[in-house]
């Protein structure tokens, strides 16, 4: 078995619940196994452990933390992993023979190449950006920012915090926040309770996972005793303040649009924003596995079920085959180490092992889709936050003014290929990920099924930027095609040698 | 913004170098953690000078990107962009906010 020509019998990229998961799974099965993670320590963004020295009484306590944690417990301890943390993967490439895969990633200053049989690509998600004037202040950030500078770093991110949303996530959020003495202003929902509550109707949903409903209600009652306000159809519309956020314009949701009249300033100095959450699937696109359109944004990769791509030897679990939760992360993790231990010949899985991960899955599958129709905004709400001042592409200081202009200018500038190509929106350093839904957005989804030229970004290696200083320090030659025209290095913004800016092309 | 004191214990803290100015902080938290509870929300400028701070705090969105002063192989001191929320603080650390010197 570890006879080949292989530096790894299997990589896996992610050490979140799915990633710790596969590698547990793997380990176990004497495989020698990799796990590439951009944090210092295991668990993802669900379990983001504070640093090495610090120690923390009762972290994150709650059950729906508990099998979490143990899984998170067992990986740490268990022998054969080689945990490569603090690591940043920027591209999966053919391995030489034709099978297997080829993994470049920045380790400190350089950037180095480990060989795998098989790749398992487990990177999670992201926050749904949400354009809305002032959202590019410092104060601003994403509830999962909050959420992690608290539970992993002990950072109450403001003195007065509002959080807008439309996920349930701010709730958990509230709850931490309340937990560790923060003040919080306001929660506003987006959508009408009506929603947030009718889609629980479902009596087997319920009758399967009572624990989140029994939550919820919890945390609502424990705001109202705090004397924090919960509103329902209302949103943050507007962020001001100039260098910093001061305070907030709230208003209305109507008809599922942010309504400008009768809007209500409110001071405060932090603001989190939950709208749901992309996947991230860059890196298994860039290696060439398919993808599919999310029905709420984003692209998720395509997968058998239990965890095989549209390439051999490659394979997804967790948020990049689409957003289902943490729980639904772990089991899709195993169910992909076991795919891969059956596709290498090692171990053939017990179908009673197998046969359990999915029907846990299905469950957690229904889940998701009830906590997605709950939160899910329609395009339209997201159409109504944004003016022409407002920033569409953050790295780029693009705004929709700019898009809008250049739309009138090029009348057949119809793609957000060739939008991007014109406004430089999704050319800067965070590769589009924070500006690729929104350019969807304002030129009319529904694109495709898949992403396309014109419907997408092009994703291409590097998918994180890579100084020019880590490319020279390279132990191993980069591969042709990694960089496939120059002109995609307007990714390497980061050239460290001398403060040379470069142009716009 | 605060540091939870209550059941968290920390290390001895440490003083690092942002922009000149010293900043209090504990080896192993981010320096995003530290600039933030010192009160700096601004950590850096987009490409026109409009303030950024923490948006995504897991290393997508780039906007807290800060310049850290590192030796290089050949022994030249040089600036090298590092993400705040995935840097960790090491005593004698030396960073800037912004990748032009005058600025500062």
């Amino acid at each position: 078995m570890a006879s080949s020509s292989f530096d790894l019998d299997a990589a896996v990229v992610g050490a979140g619940p799915a990633g710790m998961a596969a590698a547990l799974a793997l380990a176990a099965a004497g495989q020698r196994v990799a796990v590439f993670d951009e944090q210092p320590r295991p668990g993802g963004q669900l379990l983001r452990q504070p640093p090495y020295g610090f120690e923390v009484a009762n972290w994150l306590p709650g059950r729906a933390y508990k099998e979490q944690k143990y899984r998170l417990r067992r990986a740490e301890a268990q022998a054969g992993i080689d945990w490569r943390l603090g690591t940043t993967v920027w591209g999966a490439f053919r391995h030489g023979s034709g099978a297997g895969f080829d993994l470049h990633f920045v380790a400190g200053e350089r950037t180095e190449c480990l060989s795998a049989r098989r790749l398992l690509i487990a990177s999670g998600c992201y926050e749904m950006p949400v354009p809305l004037p002032g959202w590019t202040l410092p104060g601003v950030m994403t509830a999962g920012a909050m959420q992690t500078l608290l539970k992993s770093q002990g950072l109450i991110a403001g003195d007065r915090i509002v959080l807008s949303g439309s996920h349930p996530l701010q709730l958990v959020l509230a709850d931490q926040l309340l937990d560790a003495g923060a003040k919080i202003e306001r929660v506003c929902f987006a959508q009408p309770w009506q929603r947030a509550l009718t889609t629980w109707r479902s009596p087997l949903t319920l009758l399967s996972r009572p624990g989140p409903l029994l939550e919820v209600v919890r945390i609502l009652s424990r705001l109202r005793r705090a004397g924090v306000p919960v509103q329902f159809s209302s949103c943050v519309q507007r962020v001001e303040g100039s260098d910093r956020v001061r305070s907030v314009r709230i208003g209305a949701v109507r008809n599922g649009v942010a309504v400008a009249a009768g809007t209500e300033t409110l001071s405060c100095d932090a603001v989190a924003l939950c709208f749901g959450f992309l996947p991230s699937s860059e890196l298994a696109r860039q290696a060439g596995a398919r993808a599919l359109a999310c029905a709420g944004g984003g692209w998720r990769s395509e997968s058998d079920g239990a965890g095989r791509t549209s390439l051999a030897d490659l394979y997804v679990a967790g948020e990049t085959a689409g957003v289902k939760g943490g729980d639904a992360a772990a089991v899709e993790g195993e169910l992909a180490a076991l795919s891969m231990l059956a596709d290498g010949g090692d171990l053939a899985a017990a179908p009673s092992r197998v046969a359990t991960l999915h029907r846990q899955l299905a469950r957690h599958r229904r889940f998701a889709q009830v906590l997605d129709e709950a939160s899910r905004m329609g395009d339209g709400f997201f159409g109504s936050l944004p003016d022409g001042k407002t920033i569409v592409c953050r790295c780029e200081d693009v705004t929709y003014g700019d898009l809008e202009a250049i739309r009138l200018d090029n009348p057949l500038a119809s793609t957000v290929g060739a939008v991007k190509r014109l406004s430089r929106a999704g050319m800067g350093v965070c590769q589009g990920r924070q500006c690729e839904l929104s350019l969807q957005r304002t030129l009319g989804r529904p694109c495709s099924s898949e992403p396309t030229m014109t419907s997408a970004y092009t994703v291409r290696a590097p998918v994180r930027p890579v100084s020019i200083d880590q490319l020279c320090e390279a132990r191993q030659p980069i591969p042709n095609n990694a960089f496939e025209l120059e002109r995609e290095l307007g990714a390497l913004r980061f050239t460290s040698k001398k403060d040379s800016h470069e142009k716009p092309l | 913004m605060s540091r939870v004191t209550t059941g968290i214990q920390r290390p001895e803290s440490l003083v690092i170098e942002i922009d000149g100015c010293s900043v209090p902080a504990y080896e192993g938290e981010t320096v995003a953690a530290a600039m933030l509870a010192c009160g700096t929300v601004r950590l850096s400028d987009s490409r026109y000078g409009l303030a950024r701070g923490v948006y995504c705090n897991m290393g997508v969105c780039f906007e807290c990107t800060v310049w850290e002063q590192r030796v290089a192989a050949d022994g030249e001191r040089r600036w090298s962009a590092q993400r705040a929320c995935l840097l960790p603080v090491r005593p004698g650390m030396q960073l800037r906010t912004s990748r032009d010197a005058d600025r500062v």
